[in-house]
């Protein structure tokens, strides 16, 4: 090859890169979409246009990924939405979330729950079929919270009186048992961290009554995040935190 | 020096200049001791990642790549935050932070009674974001104690809008009724055929808020095919603390919550439950508008 073919094809090469450089440019403009409502003298903020590539399947964490659920009172009347029946074999995970409240996941996890559950049909509603034959129906969501898994967290789900249906499961718990609920009840839904004797009493009354209990007049769903996490008993779960934390046992 | 040697040598070279993926360590700090249990954040164009500090306040992680400076937030439950910036193989400065006490958003709560939506399920779809904002920049979320049943108009609606709409009409948003609540938020699971997932306006403004009480109201949809509501509910309640999106391609920009690229041919698969540094910076400015 002569000196000058080479330096031919290297001219080549170079028009080739800025043009795909500039192609690439040209394709980031900003697209973000408004549209005022002259009637009521605002501007619509239309948000989180829909992605080119399903959010779920990146790979970045930024916190603890997990499945809770929580129970739907009852099938609405009206209600024609499909609910989903979880495939024992390959998504343990998602009955754990419905039998215990709460499943970790890994991120291999989360992208095969989206892509076997959720879809405009479904909705992440399931149905469990009850030994007696009757159905329960649950609503399994995904969430990323940022929680210290060597710290313990509680968090409640409490069902409204105005709920239309009643939740019938719950199992009634002493006042004494009630009262470790105290700061959950004041605060419900969201996660607040225990100490060490209140995470393990809690998970005592957990594994005696279920997830679903009666605290006082309440109707809720306890959920429990920490050490004493029975997922952490899975060796993929427990080895992404481990390492992440740079010790051979989460304790 | 001959050409065959060169070929052997310089890569060697150029490999020896790209620094080696390093430790990053450092020390959070309140009044000069380390804070434990505090969550250090490490953010630069394409990357994020997060580590906690030990008992001592120290944390330790180890870079995904190599990329020059990236930015280091230090935060902590009911503390203030602090930040700075570092090189690739350089130790950063110590973040201090002080306790500090939440400030309250209050929030209507409202339901599409017309779905299978509930009045639990609603408040409890409200409430997935508060963590993210409590803990980062201590704000807390008041709802309503039960959210307010709304029968949005079952033909017609469509789009988010549509739905946006008639939750604000249906729950009567309007001036003299905001009653002491700052923002509204509607919970459906009607599913939107248009955005994905979440959409807001603010009453008394034309654009974001871009002070406090300007009453942003929200429509958020369980339908969950695109993002949880954890993700929705913290995008849209940054809107309300007065911050717009975040315009630049994916691939150009940190990632964070606020980012948008619906045409961009690239993947936008980075729009994580993150706020970038700016925002951040806005988030801690606009904390008290509520």
């Amino acid at each position: 090859m002569t000196r000058k073919t080479k330096l031919s094809i290297f001219v080549f090469a170079g028009i080739v890169a800025l043009a795909t450089v500039a192609g690439i440019i040209m394709l980031d403009e900003q697209t973000m979409t408004t549209q005022e409502d002259k009637t009521n003298t605002v501007l619509l903020k239309e948000s989180v246009p829909p992605p080119v590539s399903p959010v779920y399947e990146r790979t970045i964490l930024t916190g603890v990924p997990m499945l809770t659920s929580y129970q739907l009172s009852d099938k609405h009347p009206s209600d024609n939405k499909v609910y989903h029946q979880v495939n024992k074999e390959t998504h343990q995970f998602v009955l754990d979330a419905i039998d215990n409240g709460i499943s970790l996941l890994t991120i291999e996890d989360r992208i095969s729950f989206y892509e076997n559950y959720n879809n405009k049909d479904a909705r992440n509603l399931f149905e469990a079929t009850n030994s007696d034959g009757s159905s329960t129906y649950y609503r399994v969501s995904y969430s990323e919270p940022k929680l210290h898994v060597t710290s313990h967290y509680v968090k409640l789900f409490v069902y409204a009186e105005s709920d239309p249906y009643t939740i019938s499961n719950a199992k009634a718990v002493s006042s004494l048992d009630s009262s470790k609920f105290e700061s959950q009840l004041e605060d419900a839904y969201v996660w607040l961290e225990v100490d060490d004797a209140t995470a393990r009493d809690i998970k005592s009354i957990m594994s005696d009554n279920g997830k679903t209990l009666q605290l006082g007049n309440v109707k809720a769903d306890a959920y429990y995040f920490g050490p004493l996490s029975d997922d952490l008993q899975r060796t993929d779960i427990h080895n992404m935190y481990a390492d992440k934390l740079g010790v051979d046992k989460i304790e | 020096m001959n050409r065959k040697f060169l070929s052997i040598v310089l890569p060697f070279l150029v490999i020896g200049m790209v620094p080696a993926f390093a430790n990053i360590s450092g020390d959070i700090e309140e009044n000069n001791v380390g804070e434990p249990n505090a969550f250090a954040t490490f953010e630069r164009i394409g990357e994020y990642w997060f580590d906690e500090t030990d008992g001592n306040g120290d944390y330790t992680t180890t870079q995904t790549s190599s990329g020059g400076f990236y930015h280091i937030d230090g935060y902590k439950k009911d503390h203030t935050r602090d930040s700075t910036t570092a090189f690739d193989g350089t130790t950063p400065s110590d973040l201090d932070i002080n306790s500090r006490s939440d400030n309250n958003v209050l929030i209507l709560v409202v339901y599409d009674d017309d779905t299978n939506v509930t009045a639990s399920e609603a408040i409890a779809e409200v409430k997935a974001s508060e963590n993210l904002l409590r803990d980062q920049h201590s704000i807390d979320y008041v709802t309503s104690t039960t959210s307010t049943s709304v029968q949005f108009d079952s033909t017609g609606e469509t789009t988010c809008d549509d739905h946006l709409k008639d939750a604000r009409d249906e729950a009567n948003w309007t001036t003299g009724n905001f009653g002491s609540w700052d923002v509204m938020i509607a919970i459906t699971d009607n599913g939107f055929s248009d955005t994905g997932g979440a959409c807001m306006r603010s009453y008394d403004a034309t654009n974001v808020p871009d002070e406090d009480g300007q009453h942003p109201y929200i429509v958020i949809d369980m339908d969950g095919t695109h993002f949880d509501t954890e993700h929705l509910g913290m995008h849209e309640m940054t809107h309300a603390f007065g911050i717009d999106h975040t315009n630049a391609s994916c691939s150009s920009q940190i990632p964070g919550i606020m980012a948008v690229n619906a045409a961009n041919t690239q993947s936008c698969t980075e729009q994580i439950t993150n706020w970038i540094p700016s925002n951040d910076d806005d988030m801690e400015s606009n904390r008290l508008w509520y």
